[in-house]
Parts: structure tokens; C-alpha cells; sequence
């Protein structure tokens, strides 16, 4: 962790003194598979949206990154900028209708048809929380960032990010438990 | 009690976190791999404007600072003629030097190298 923690910094230096796009590259790689997956589970499944935009966040990043200041992680930074380009995209567009994850690609389970329910209850009891909490929900459990990021990244302050993830967790047991109730 | 009570369910909301978390990984969808999306992405990356086009006041600190070390470093150098290049104006003169040299290789560097860079 500690390695990888260098090494960005280092990527970080190159970019901002001598717009080093190679530098750049590597830190797309470093850090896109996390962010499009948290894009996809934002964004209800809609992978193609989700490739939109993460493709903005890093291109909304290059631009940017002269006014990164390191006063927070790179990661956090980067979904900040995430988080504002679906905001952006949410007002514009409006709420697609939400496409379903085509599960059965990525389960390489022998018992299919259980494993793909599995999924699309968990994936469903995520997508049925209000955005709010859905959104931290999100950057709590699956990106695993601490509340201090996540305030951060979403500009709420503590005690409301608290008070969405409380929240968020008795929907989510509720739901797992009786998904009938939704 | 109070106490005790407070520990074990703050030790309980610490388990569910940890197995709301563990379904959630497991079970949401993870992004499809994508090999080219890296390179899609570099395709896209527009050139950065430079920056001294519009940091206009930081080339003029800039200058009236090279301005001010340019002239110290000339009043050393009449200091040193002037006491027949004594030991102690003679290491002025080097300290100097090397304070000249060493800010024009901090900015001067990056900006040969994104000159020459290619675009």
C-alpha cells in the first residue's frame, strides 16, 4: 500500500511539472477498474453510461491536475470529480430507465440461476436506497473509503453521512431479508 | 451496563458493516474489463493550455525576481574587483552564483522539457 502510495505520488509529480501523459496513463490504470465499477453500480447498471463517465473523470482530471493540491488522496480527488460528472449528467439527462446487469456474463458459478438471483437482489436492495444513501453506500461498503473521504468527496458533512449510512443499513437488511416488502 | 451495552453494539454495527460490505463486493456487478480503455482515454486528453498564458502576474514576480538576483549578482562581482577579490567577496560571489543557477534550473527544466516534449 505504502509502494503503490509512492508511486502515485511520484505519477502526480511527473504530471504537474512536465504534463506527463505517460505518467497519466499509468495513473488511469491504477485507478480505473475501481472507479467504473463504482460508476456501474451508481449509475443502476448502465455500463455504457458508466464508460462515459469515468472516460470525463479522468479527461476532467488531466485538465485539472495543476490544482490538485495533495491535501487529499489522489483517489479521493478522482471520485469527487466522478461524483460531479454524474451530478452533472443526473440534471441534464434525467433518471434512465435502469438496465439490468447482465449477470450471467460475469458468474462463473456452476449453480447459475441461484448465483445470478443473489446478485440481482443485492444490486436491486442497492439501487432501491434514495440517491443520498445509495451514494455513500456505495463509497463506505464497496469502494471501502472512511467517512473523512467521504466527506470530502461529497461535500455532506459528517453526522449527515453517518445518519445516510445508518439509514442505509436498515434498508439493506430489511430488504435482504424480505425483498416482497419493495 | 450503560457501558457494556454501548460496546456490544457498536462491536455489532462493526460485524454487520463488515458483512453488508463483504455482500456488496462479492455480489454487485463488477465493471467488464475493458483492455482498450486506457488507451481510449489517452485517444481523448485534449493539450493543456500553458500555463504562463494566463499566469500573467506570476512571470512578472518571476521576472522582477530574476531581475533583483541578476543585479546582486553584479553587485558582488564590482565587490569583488573593488576588494581586489579577497577570499570572503569571493565566496559571495560563489554563493551568489550558485543561487542564480540553481533558480534558473528549478524553472527553466520543466519548461525546456514540455517545450520539447512531444505533443
Amino acid at each position: 500500500m505504502a509502494n503503490r502510495r509512492l508511486e502515485e505520488i511520484k505519477l502526480l509529480a511527473l504530471c504537474m511539472a512536465s504534463d506527463n501523459r505517460e505518467a497519466f496513463s499509468r495513473l488511469v490504470e491504477m485507478h480505473q477498474q475501481g472507479l467504473r465499477r463504482f460508476l456501474v453500480n451508481l449509475t443502476g447498471g448502465n455500463v455504457y453510461l458508466a464508460e462515459d463517465l469515468a472516460q470525463e473523470t479522468f479527461i476532467k482530471a488531466w485538465m485539472a491536475v495543476r490544482n490538485f493540491h495533495g491535501l487529499s488522496g489522489f483517489r479521493t480527488w478522482l471520485y469527487r470529480i466522478a461524483i460531479n460528472e454524474y451530478s452533472s449528467w443526473y440534471r441534464r439527462e434525467g433518471r434512465m430507465a435502469y438496465e439490468p446487469v447482465d449477470a450471467c456474463r460475469m458468474t462463473p458459478a456452476a449453480d447459475m440461476h441461484s448465483a445470478l438471483d443473489a446478485r440481482m437482489d443485492v444490486a436491486r436492495a442497492v439501487e432501491q436506497l434514495p440517491e443520498k444513501e445509495k451514494l455513500v453506500t456505495l463509497l463506505f461498503y464497496l469502494e471501502e473509503l472512511q467517512i473523512k473521504d467521504i466527506v470530502k468527496i461529497t461535500g455532506m458533512p459528517s453526522g449527515t453521512v453517518k445518519s445516510h449510512l445508518s439509514r442505509a443499513r436498515n434498508h439493506l437488511e430489511q430488504y435482504m431479508s424480505d425483498p416482497d416488502r419493495f | 451496563m450503560k457501558h457494556a451495552d454501548k460496546h456490544s453494539t457498536s462491536s455489532e454495527m462493526h460485524s454487520v458493516d463488515a458483512e453488508i460490505a463483504e455482500k456488496l463486493q462479492a455480489k454487485l456487478p463488477q465493471a467488464p474489463v475493458n483492455p482498450w480503455f486506457v488507451r481510449q482515454v489517452m485517444n481523448l486528453l485534449p493539450e493543456r493550455q500553458r500555463a504562463f498564458m494566463g499566469a500573467h502576474w506570476q512571470w512578472i514576480f518571476y521576472g522582477f525576481g530574476g531581475v533583483c538576483l541578476c543585479g546582486a549578482e553584479v553587485m558582488t562581482i564590482v565587490n569583488a574587483v573593488k576588494s581586489s577579490f579577497s577570499i570572503e567577496s569571493i565566496v559571495y560571489m560563489c554563493l551568489m552564483s550558485l543561487i542564480m543557477v540553481s533558480c534558473i534550473a528549478i524553472l527553466g527544466i520543466p519548461a525546456l522539457i514540455r517545450l520539447f516534449r512531444e505533443p
